[in-house]
């Protein structure tokens, strides 16, 4: 399987590397930033390209890990030219753009797989499978909280025009998962609040109500001291609770230093989990456990969260029309 | 001389604490109690060992008495016993609606009886330390605040309406708001937002039994509050109090029980098993050496009033499904 990486940053690093522990050939790489390019294509034996059209042309699978205000073109090309994709999360900055994406999978019937990675954390994976299977009845409330430090280490996270600020990148994780969780979300109402600092930092309050009565508690912030990356989820339904707080991993590394060296890639890495998923779905081993529709829905509850932010009113979501 | 406390109700599933607290002071004598269910008041009366009296009889024995009456006969109460007591202590919250808890404020007022609101979280050592490193400006400008309580569901009349006057967001956000109020001194919620949960987790309730709030206070936080009875019967403890403030100088967390030992016997439940101060002990010894002296209650009526307004806008939010202002 030959894959073409859109977007040479960390994420699609991260993916191209995985790619290739799957077995999978990173065949070209193609940044706007040709140098980051070049330094990616070095690693992982690939070419780097010059355009899109030309990546498209090559590859059997592209996988787009660029900013989310460039995420319609490529992959619609690609859709449109029968080449499957693979696309960071949120599936777009804007509800035309994620709309446009989902409709040229469906109608050239070339699949589109969003890297919703939570869903492919094993804890949370476990988790959704314990409240799938009856462990804890109907779920009632849904809390969790997805916390790391401010963006500052330059590129477009911290920009709000292009990542849309913690609620869209941060908090539709939580989003998607609550959803898989608890079903369609009905209404949402946020409070967001940004400081200049220094250090700046950003974090948002959403409280959700879901079409079966459940209600949830998502927070996503950027402000924890450099090194502090948190998530905690708890769901209590009517038959009991669970919950996951990671402050306690099954493997963790500490150095005088004060260095974090990465762990090791080992099978229960989630992004090599997700990669696998999806190739083992592009090779008809497996049916997607999370669709184009599922991030569009995902990406239609980030966007009335800002509006809800911006304006301060709860924000009833229109899902059955998207 | 010993200070003379009577109970009006013991209906409250912290009589017992309270009782047991008053009965080891050295400076107290419990002289009574009363109830308006006759077979709850002799049942209490022969496990503690004091007299069930008439309410008025009991009132005019009593230097300060203790309310512990389901939520809705605290105004009543409260009438019969001002003016003839020094000093009242009435569980949260102080009432359950606007007019009782003004009722009472004006008569506190006028009669110059002290009432002290029952809020022992604000007795926690962690959330004292707190206050003190918000007092030094260890957070810089505090932005968020994120606040639960959850808690088992209690049963019992806590869950019938015209005895409560609500079930878990009423029972829940006064303690949580009460703290906020205390920790930053002259703030006030200023507009809130709920979502509400009925019969979410216990099917049949009749009552709401979980309830997530976000509210903005007046020195510019946002918070959020989540009251849910959401803890089962299995849960190693039956609830919890934490708080985390996040400021532009860093965060930092309080979570008022977890000073405890995790204890797995064999033949039993595994639990977490508290060794931190005993809260009610506390607001206790508080409350009594208000009673003996002439000093203001620490906790006032009007603290208790301004918690359970945050509680009613909340249940108001839940009917328009847009926050509410406060205040």
């Amino acid at each position: 399987m030959k894959i073409g990486i859109i977007g040479a940053g960390q994420l699609g690093r991260s993916h191209a590397l995985r790619w290739r522990q799957l077995g999978a050939t990173v065949d070209a790489v193609y940044d706007t930033v040709r140098p980051s390019a070049e330094r990616l294509a070095a690693d992982v034996d690939g070419t780097v390209v010059d355009s899109v059209e030309e990546l498209i042309r090559r590859v059997d699978v592209v996988d787009v890990n660029t900013p989310p205000t460039a995420h319609r073109e490529p992959p619609v090309a690609a859709l449109q030219a029968g080449r499957p994709v693979v696309c960071e999360k949120p599936l777009a900055r804007n509800l035309a753009d994620g709309r446009a994406m989902v409709e040229a999978s469906e109608a050239t019937g070339t699949p589109l797989y969003v890297a919703h990675v939570v869903r492919f954390f094993p804890e949370y994976n476990h988790l959704h499978s314990l409240v799938a299977n009856g462990a804890i009845g109907k779920p009632g409330v849904y809390r969790s909280s997805r916390l790391g430090t401010y963006p500052q280490w330059g590129g477009w996270f911290a920009d709000e025009a292009e990542s849309g600020g913690v609620i869209l990148d941060v908090m539709i994780h939580d989003f998607d998962f609550a959803r898989w969780c608890c079903g369609e979300v009905t209404r949402i109402f946020v409070r967001r609040r940004r400081w200049a600092g220094p250090p700046p930092g950003e974090h948002a309050f959403a409280l959700l109500r879901f079409a079966g009565g459940a209600i949830g508690h998502i927070e996503g912030g950027w402000n924890r001291p450099r090194g502090i990356w948190t998530t905690k989820i708890e769901i209590a339904g009517d038959g009991g609770l669970v919950e996951v707080d990671n402050s306690a991993p099954p493997l963790a590394l500490h150095l005088h230093s004060g260095n974090r060296p990465p762990l090791p890639v080992t099978e229960d890495d989630p992004y090599l989990i997700e990669l696998g998923h999806f190739m083992d779905c592009l090779e008809g081993r497996a049916q997607p456990i999370v669709t184009a529709r599922d991030a569009l829905a995902a990406l239609e509850i980030s966007l009335a969260g800002m509006e809800s932010a911006r304006t301060g009113r709860a924000v009833t979501l229109s899902h059955g029309e998207v | 001389m010993s200070l003379r406390v009577g109970f009006l109700g013991v209906g409250h599933v912290h009589t017992a604490s309270y009782m047991r607290h008053l009965l080891r002071h050295p400076d107290v004598s419990v002289i009574g109690l009363y109830d308006w269910d006759a077979q709850r008041a002799a049942t209490d009366a022969e496990r503690w060992g004091i007299p069930a009296l008439g309410r008025d009889e009991l009132i005019a024995a009593s230097d300060a008495v203790v309310i512990c009456a389901e939520n809705v006969h605290h105004r009543a109460l409260f009438e019969a016993a001002a003016g003839k007591v020094r000093a009242v202590l009435c569980e949260k919250p102080i009432a359950t609606t606007m007019t009782d808890a003004r009722a009472m404020l004006e008569l506190a007022e006028r009669t110059g009886t002290r009432l002290q609101i029952a809020f022992p979280v604000r007795y926690a050592i962690p959330l004292m330390a707190l206050k003190e490193m918000l007092a030094r400006g260890d957070l810089g400008t505090v932005h968020t605040a994120r606040a639960t309580n959850h808690g088992s569901m209690p049963g019992g009349w806590f869950v019938q309406h015209e005895l409560s006057g609500g079930g878990a967001v009423l029972d829940h956000t006064v303690h949580v708001v009460d703290a906020l109020r205390w920790l930053w001194p002259g703030v006030e919620v200023t507009e809130v937002y709920a979502e509400v949960g009925r019969d979410l987790l216990h099917p049949h309730l009749g009552s709401d039994d979980a309830g997530l709030l976000s509210f903005t206070l007046s020195n510019g936080v946002m918070a959020t509050l989540d009251t849910s009875w959401s803890r089962p019967p299995s849960y190693p403890i039956w609830g919890d109090v934490t708080l985390e403030l996040i400021g532009d100088q860093g965060f930092t967390s309080v979570d008022v029980f977890s000073q405890n030992v995790a204890l797995a016997p064999r033949g039993g439940a595994y639990r977490w098993a508290g060794y931190g101060r005993d809260l009610d002990g506390a607001l206790i010894d508080d409350f009594v050496d208000m009673a003996q002296g002439d000093r203001a209650p620490s906790i006032t009526g009007e603290d208790g009033l301004r918690a359970m307004e945050v509680a009613l806008a909340a249940y108001e939010s839940e009917r328009t499904g847009q926050p509410v202002a406060v205040g």
